[in-house]
């Protein structure tokens, strides 16, 4: 069996975040592998751990740059990784296109990616990947289990918990829950200068969302305290909930 | 002479004559060469099995210091007698045994050389020195076997039947010296024709006189009798003593030894991994891959336990005591496991001794559980690698040198950079060491923004900003930029510095983690990419002098970063404070008056022996510092050392956490402050005070306390 995991290289959950000519600015931002997608590598290495599968494959569309992201999962223990070149602005549609060109090269029985990317936090190329393949796709993902050609996860659902089982090949994808992802030895970031990473470019398919403008979110306000007898700040706050934050009350 | 002896006389001078009523005396010299055969076996056995350590390590440099070590350490008993009782004790044992194995050598040189015998008054000066030592160190064997079975300090836990009968031994040695020696001048008194003729020897011999007094009742015949069977036994026990020690803890008379002479002279740093991006393999993962140091480590350590009776983690009912639970674990270990090791290793050299290497493997068949022993998860176990604080307290009290933190950290790497298996909170703390410069994790590109958010942004040149001239660095550390309680320390000691009259440089976003938790957790390559960046950044900014602020940067930009090429003149702040104190430029403009206990901590305490300065440091600021006994050099880690800020540490049942027990001995005297001199120190001793219902201690830097008594 071979499994493959979609990464994509994401700024750094603490980067500081500032507009230069109406883009982000690179100052002061490192990148990473996204932290939903390292769920994903982890749990596609317990996969081949557990001798479920014999290749674990790497894949990320992106730019030069993203190779770093495929160069941490093989660090972690993936076997190769492959790059697929791709304009920084291609939209969720462009991206889950090329994407799913590899996957049906690849032929893998099974595919992992995060739920969601901790940058634009769009949560769609997963679905939209199983969706061109046109296989069955389990998100949000807290468990995994593989057994004679079948998947099944137990997944978070509105107020509640589901439990689906799909036939392989599958699109699962995956939420921080699953597991807890491992740092990579010394011995793997050696062992991963060695592991092959393809270079491919991204066929042509044009965004079909535009970015408009960049804007940063509006300072949040400071806090305010309230001092007083407890029965006055009962009413204080009530009065701030009410008509101030304006919480609207369900009757 | 062959079958005749030399008779016993009353000489005409004050002497003695070597073998003097002992038939057959000449034997002992052909006899002698079984205690030394068997001495050279066991010596040479245990430098084959020293030869299969394969780590590196450089300790022949500095050799007049080293000279100096031994003579110190070994004939002062230098660290010995730290511990009163037993030290004193072992002070009189080691010179009266040293002395009588020289006068035994002086003995058998007449006999060899042809020597003169010694007369006259250097007979009786030189005989009352080896009568009173010896007499000392017979003092000295009963007390100690007082401690050990009477008194049952808990540092001796592990009392072994072998430390029962080797005390025995030393004792039955010693006595018989002075049966024997009561015996002969009890035989010369009664030869004697006049009692003045042999007075003599009641100076030279005063503790023999008192034992021939004993014998007075006994007939000439009778105690030149007792005298030759006695002097027999007395040799063979000699003898049997020098056989053994290669083979019983006597060996630590020969490794303490070696150790004085190859101890560390640096200061306290981890040691350098060189070329890591060529490396093969990470830390030691086998016994043999420790150095020769390590392994001797190994067979010097004699048990007394003052390592544990001194860590924090023992004390606190962790898995970790250096003593049982790491040294001698590991030396047992070792010892099973080094006759395959030599075995192994000849194996390779010809033909003949592959074959005989082919037996001793359908031999380790039968031993495989030793072989296939894991050092690390089966003889030390990974809980006990975590368990260090790296507090230095064994390397502090330990007797022999022996290296304790090297080792766990060398167990570490291995863990971390070549099992992938750490603590989740480790390797939380390394990724945001990687991707933020500090294990906090917060955003790097706020490193600076603790100047502006404590209103202090004027007083300090912020060096990528306004690149001004300076003196003096303030390498801040993660915990002023990063920890909110912490800020106010940063805070305090800019505006002390301010006021009188020194701004700092700071590197803002350019300074990164110093990298001492990495390290210390075993990922010594983080730390090297950390250390290289900030190095690179000082370099450039033409970096001579730095004051850091918290412990652990201190000691590893001070003692760590010569390593890798980084040498400036580096300060703690409090030494820096101290000094400004004392040339008068800061000036206290009121006298606090508080009662408060000082916690030293370890990285500046131990590691690196600042122990007066911030003391003088808070005296100046008026309060009156109430020492406890847990202080200086015997002072209790909060728990936070060695990268284990970053852990979780949970009570063992029946024992408080390490920073609750710390607490505990602060607030004994009921102060109203405790003051520390780290950001770790701080928040674990903050929080002790948090769980204790009643307690009221405010917990301060010394940095606010300064600034206190001169706002």
């Amino acid at each position: 069996m071979k499994v493959l995991v979609c990464v994509k290289q994401t700024f750094d959950t603490e980067a500081k975040i500032d507009l230069k000519d109406g883009k982000i600015s690179d100052a002061g931002i490192n990148m990473i592998i996204n932290p939903y997608d390292e769920v994903a590598v982890e749990e596609a290495l317990q996969v081949k751990e557990k001798g479920l599968a014999k290749e674990v494959v790497v894949v990320s569309a992106g730019s030069d740059k993203a190779v770093e992201a495929i160069r941490t999962a093989l660090a972690m223990g993936a076997d190769r990784g492959i790059l697929v070149k791709q304009d920084a602005d291609a939209d969720e549609f462009a991206r889950a296109k090329v994407l799913a060109k590899i996957i049906s090269d690849e032929a893998p029985n099974i595919v992992l990616a995060g739920h969601v990317a901790a940058d634009d936090g769009s949560s769609q190329v997963p679905t939209r990947v199983a969706e061109i393949l046109g296989w069955p796709h389990i998100n949000v993902a807290t468990t995994l289990e593989i057994a004679d050609g079948k998947a099944t996860c137990n997944c978070e659902a509105d107020g509640g918990n589901q439990i689906t089982e799909v036939a392989l090949p599958a699109m699962i994808s995956t939420q921080v829950s699953l597991n807890e992802p491992r740092y990579p030895s010394m011995k793997g970031i050696m062992q991963a200068k060695k592991k092959p990473v393809d270079t491919v470019e991204a066929e042509a398919v044009e965004s079909k969302a535009k970015i408009i403008e960049f804007a940063l979110p509006e300072a949040k306000a400071a806090g305010k305290k309230l001092e007083g007898e407890p029965e006055e700040l009962a009413l204080a706050i009530a009065d701030f909930i009410k008509n101030e934050a304006k919480v609207e009350i369900k009757k | 002479m062959l079958f005749g002896f030399t008779r016993l006389e009353v000489y005409d001078v004050p002497m003695r004559v070597v073998g003097a009523n002992v038939p057959y005396e000449w034997l002992i010299y052909l006899i002698m060469f079984i205690p030394i055969g068997a001495f050279c076996y066991g010596l040479y056995t245990k430098i084959i099995a020293w030869l299969q350590a394969n780590g590196r390590i450089n300790r022949a440099d500095k050799l007049w210091s080293r000279i100096g070590s031994l003579l110190f350490y070994a004939l002062a008993q230098a660290k010995v007698i730290k511990k009163p009782l037993a030290g004193w004790m072992h002070f009189f044992l080691f010179w009266g045994f040293f002395i009588l194995f020289m006068a035994a050598g002086i003995d058998a040189s007449h006999h060899w050389l042809g020597w003169p015998p010694v007369e006259g008054n250097i007979y009786i000066g030189f005989s009352w020195v080896v009568d009173v030592l010896g007499f000392l160190a017979m003092i000295g064997i009963l007390v100690l076997a007082f401690v050990r079975y009477v008194q049952k300090p808990e540092r001796l836990n592990d009392s072994k039947s072998s430390d029962g009968w080797i005390i025995a031994l030393i004792f039955t040695i010693l006595f018989t010296g002075f049966l024997i020696e009561g015996l002969r001048i009890a035989a010369q008194i009664k030869l004697a024709t006049r009692i003045d003729l042999i007075m003599y020897e009641s100076v030279a011999s005063p503790f023999g006189w008192l034992f021939a007094k004993m014998f007075a009742g006994m007939s000439l015949d009778g105690a030149l009798m007792w005298h030759r069977i006695m002097w027999w036994f007395h040799m063979a026990l000699a003898f049997l003593f020098i056989g053994m020690v290669p083979f019983t803890k006597l060996w630590h008379i020969f490794t303490s030894m070696i150790n004085y002479f190859t101890r560390d002279l640096e200061p306290s740093a981890c040691r350098m991994v060189e070329n890591i991006e060529e490396a093969e393999t990470f830390g030691v993962e086998n016994i043999e891959d420790f150095t020769w140091k390590d392994i001797i480590d190994l067979d010097a350590c004699i048990r007394c336990g003052r390592c544990q009776e001194n860590c924090p983690a023992y004390l606190t009912g962790k898995d970790l005591n250096p003593k049982l639970t790491l040294i001698q674990a590991m030396k047992t270990h070792w010892e099973e496991k080094v006759p395959y090791l030599i075995a192994a290793s000849s194996a390779g050299h010809d033909a003949e001794t592959a074959e005989m290497a082919m037996t001793a493997e359908a031999e380790a068949e039968e031993i495989k559980p030793v072989m296939e022993q894991h050092l690390i998860y089966d003889v030390v176990t990974p809980e006990v690698v975590w368990d260090c604080t790296n507090c230095r307290a064994c390397m502090e009290h330990c007797p022999m040198f022996i290296e304790h933190i090297p080792k766990v950290i060398d167990m570490r790497r291995n863990l971390v950079m070549w099992q992938g298996d750490m603590p989740g909170e480790a390797q939380m703390a390394f990724t945001n060491m990687e991707r933020n410069y500090n294990p906090w994790g917060v955003g790097f590109a706020n490193r600076a923004g603790w100047l502006e958010e404590r209103g202090i942004r004027e007083m300090v040149n912020l060096l990528p900003e306004d690149g001004e001239e300076f003196e003096y660095l303030l390498y801040a550390g993660c915990a002023v930029a990063f920890d909110d309680r912490y800020k106010r320390v940063g805070e305090a000691l800019v505006k002390v510095a301010n006021k009188a009259g020194i701004k700092f440089g700071y590197l803002g976003t350019e300074e990164y983690c110093c990298g001492d938790s990495a390290r210390r957790l075993g990922n010594e390559y983080l730390y090297q990419t950390l250390a290289a960046s900030n190095i690179e950044s000082m370099n450039n900014y033409g970096v001579k002098k730095i004051i850091t602020v918290c412990p652990h940067c201190h000691n590893c930009v001070k003692n760590e970063y010569p390593q890798m090429g980084g040498d400036y003149e580096v300060y703690h702040y409090t030494e820096f404070l101290a000094q400004l104190i004392a040339d008068g430029k800061i000036k206290m403009t009121k006298s606090l008056g508080a009662k408060l206990t000082y916690h030293d901590s370890c990285f500046l305490g131990r590691h690196n022996n600042v122990y007066d300065e911030p003391r003088k440091v808070i005296q100046a600021t008026g309060c009156s510092l109430v020492e406890i006994e847990q202080a200086r050099e015997f002072g209790f880690c909060c728990g936070a050392g060695g990268g284990r800020m970053w852990l979780e540490e949970d009570a063992v049942e029946g024992y408080k956490r390490i920073n609750d027990t710390r607490t505990e001995q602060l607030l004994q005297p009921d102060p109203e402050l405790v003051v520390t001199n780290c950001p770790f120190c701080l928040t674990m001793i903050a929080d002790g005070v948090k769980e204790i219902e009643d307690a009221s201690a405010q917990v301060l830097d010394v940095a606010e306390l300064v600034w206190r008594a001169m706002e």
